[in-house]
């Protein structure tokens, strides 16, 4: 019922710059279970988005290993990795990423055009998705007709489209204003109760606390952890 | 991904940036549009030279007195209207005829004045060019030089008379700054361009009659029918044995004259053009050989078949078409550098783009796939307008330049086809660095 859905081990992750090392995270172990809502919390630079990158297979551990339902991922290519990405996970993030010349609907349409779906059943998953997140009669609005709020609202429609395993989002409410936010936050929650797995990258508290599960973390290792096997 | 989502995504990308696509498919438009516009006009034109050529017959074999061998009075002699006689005694000759031009003007009741080409020959030239009379007669062997008969080509008749009777009219003609009154006997069918003229803008005289009148009115040429298509060849080299033997012995009855003819080998006499387009090279002078000298000369007579000359056209045009096609090569190739370019260009400005699909899904194969088939599509668009633009060119050039209008399909396809080989070789290196990007670098990319 709710086994481990992703699995670090002992992760590390070294960026270079320049002639400096930095060290984003210095081992890490965590268990991602289904259906948990977790949030991740801790102060700039602490490796909490590399984290959720390392999660979502969209960057790779310097060290380490990564198992995503069992799978050994850290040894794929780079192609079959966004395989992995593309049936597994949803991605949210602070500054939206909305492509700019692309309705609302499109950019919700897209992860499904590489996971190779037809273009009708594009079409359908995608307006119920958009209608999931109240936005059905913006669908065809670029972004720039659309407000910062409604903006998160297709990206969570655009990461949730592909029925993806687990959702992550880094920062979603970091570019919205506090009421927007916890519409946001709200949708999160009940993207859970519904029985989807949700981990939250913040640095705000009164973000994380809408998550049952909380990880704080401090210079690339994890400090603390309220729900280790909640 | 399927194909119709690859072009709308690569069209709604390019559309994006409109008059910086239209300025990068302009190379290939170039490229290809020439490629069409010069190979069909070439085409035309090539085409209406050898129907023209054509025209004459593939039987017929054309022996043309030099101008320089006209100029001397020695070798002026040897070409006589008695040769055509001897030239149709030949086995592999059905019938022969000589020609003699000669510019004049029919003068009209009013004193106006109608430049026409006058040629004089014998009956046979309308067996020659297999070329009969609509009404009355061609020339015949009876008519005589106290009654001047003349035959006139259907334009020629046309003009004059405006489907009036012709036949049994006079007609004064000014030749050599004198009027001479000549009597209508025939009008000729309708034949158009034969070689490099056109018979129906041309009247008929006997030669005798042309040449009683003075002036300079030698035989310029000799038209030889062969006895069938297969034969040309044959009696090609025949009549040019006969000519080659009748110099040789005139020379050796007058053996002064020999030094002449080789002085036309460097420059010609004095003021006389010398005209090296005539040489064939296939004729080897008399001199050379027969007299067993060691001096050559270029010899006074030149003998060609029908197929030669269009064998010499095509070969020309052919080496024309691959020189003009190598240009165009690099202009496509110098366009494909442009499409190069400004697909780095879009590479680099569409990074955070690419973070943004690699982070829903999409794989390195895709993302090189959708650069890759944008800087295609450039050239398939370039290729199409060019291919537009190249017919509507070659059509106007065929308007203007009076040849029939000729599209081939063939260059045009490889033009094609070259040019989206240039989007694929020019787009490869922009795709596989897109595609090389690393997804959280891109995300983070302004």
């Amino acid at each position: 019922m709710t086994g481990p859905l992703i699995v670090l081990d002992g992760v590390k992750k070294v960026y270079r710059l320049g002639e400096t090392e930095v060290w984003a995270l210095r081992g890490v172990d965590l268990v991602v279970r289904e259906r948990e809502f977790t949030a991740v919390i801790g102060p700039s630079g602490s490796g909490k988005s590399t984290l959720l990158h390392i999660l979502g297979c969209l960057d790779r551990p310097t060290q380490g290993r990564v198992l995503v339902e069992g799978e050994e991922v850290s040894s794929l290519s780079r192609n079959e990795l966004a395989r992995v990405r593309s049936r597994n996970v949803g991605f949210v993030f602070q500054r939206f990423y909305l492509l700019p010349y692309a309705t609302a609907l499109e950019n919700v349409e897209l992860p499904l055009v590489y996971a190779g779906v037809r273009r009708r059943e594009r079409r359908v998953r995608a307006l119920e998705c958009l209608q999931a997140v109240g936005l059905a009669h913006r669908a065809r609005h670029r972004p720039t007709q659309l407000s910062g709020g409604e903006h998160q609202r297709v990206a969570i429609a655009r990461a949730l489209v592909n029925e993806p395993k687990v959702l992550l989002a880094d920062e979603p409410t970091g570019n919205l204003d506090t009421k927007t936010g916890h519409e946001v936050l709200k949708v999160f929650r009940s993207l859970n109760a519904e029985g989807r797995t949700v981990v939250v990258v913040t640095h705000a508290s009164e973000v994380a606390a809408y998550a049952k599960r909380q990880i704080r973390m401090r210079d690339g290792e994890i400090e603390e952890d309220t729900g280790g096997l909640g | 991904m399927d194909w119709v989502e690859v072009l709308r995504s690569a069209l709604t990308a390019l559309s994006a940036h409109k008059l910086r696509t239209g300025l990068s498919i302009l190379g290939v438009v170039i490229g290809v549009g020439a490629v069409v516009a010069i190979v069909s006009m070439l085409e035309g034109a090539t085409s209406q030279i050898t129907s023209r050529i054509a025209g004459l017959g593939m039987q017929t074999v054309t022996v043309t007195i030099r101008p320089t061998a006209i100029e001397d009075s020695r070798a002026r002699r040897t070409f006589t209207e008695d040769i055509s006689a001897e030239f149709r005694s030949l086995s592999a000759v059905s019938s022969a005829a000589p020609v003699s031009r000669a510019s004049g003007e029919v003068i009209l009741a009013g004193g106006s004045t109608w430049p026409v080409g006058v040629i004089g020959t014998t009956p046979e030239y309308a067996e020659v060019f297999d070329y009969y009379p609509v009404q009355g007669r061609f020339l015949h062997p009876m008519d005589e030089n106290r009654k001047k008969s003349i035959v006139l080509g259907a334009k020629v008749a046309q003009d004059l008379f405006r489907g009036d009777e012709a036949i049994g009219t006079r007609l004064t003609l000014s030749l050599y700054g004198e009027s001479e009154t000549f009597w209508v006997v025939g009008v000729m069918q309708e034949r158009g361009q034969v070689g490099f003229e056109n018979l129906d803008n041309q009247v008929y005289v006997p030669l005798a009659t042309l040449q009683s009148l003075g002036g300079s009115s030698y035989i310029t040429s000799y038209i030889v029918l062969a006895q069938s298509e297969a034969l040309v060849k044959e009696a090609g080299t025949q009549v040019e044995g006969l000519l080659n033997g009748m110099i040789y012995a005139s020379q050796q009855g007058q053996p002064q004259v020999a030094p002449q003819w080789t002085q036309f080998r460097g420059g010609g006499l004095p003021g006389v053009p010398n005209l090296p387009g005539l040489t064939t090279g296939m004729v080897v002078g008399p001199l050379a050989t027969g007299a067993g000298r060691t001096r050559t000369a270029m010899p006074p007579f030149d003998v060609r078949i029908p197929q030669e000359i269009v064998e010499t056209f095509e070969q020309t045009t052919t080496t024309m078409m691959l020189t003009l096609g190598g240009i165009a090569a690099i202009s496509l190739l110098v366009g494909g550098i442009g499409i190069m370019n400004i697909m780095l260009v879009s590479v680099a400005e569409r990074t955070q783009e690419v973070g943004i699909r690699m982070a829903v899904g999409a794989r390195p194969r895709d993302i090189s796939g959708q650069f890759l088939n944008e800087s295609v599509l450039i050239c398939v668009l370039g290729g199409l307008v060019g291919l537009g633009l190249g017919w509507v060119a070659a059509w106007l050039g065929s308007r203007f330049g009076g040849w029939p209008f000729a599209f081939s399909p063939l260059p045009a396809g490889i033009a094609f086809g070259f040019s989206i080989l240039v989007g694929v070789a020019f787009g490869l290196y922009p795709a596989l660095r897109a595609a090389r990007l690393d997804p959280v670098e891109a995300l983070s990319s302004v």
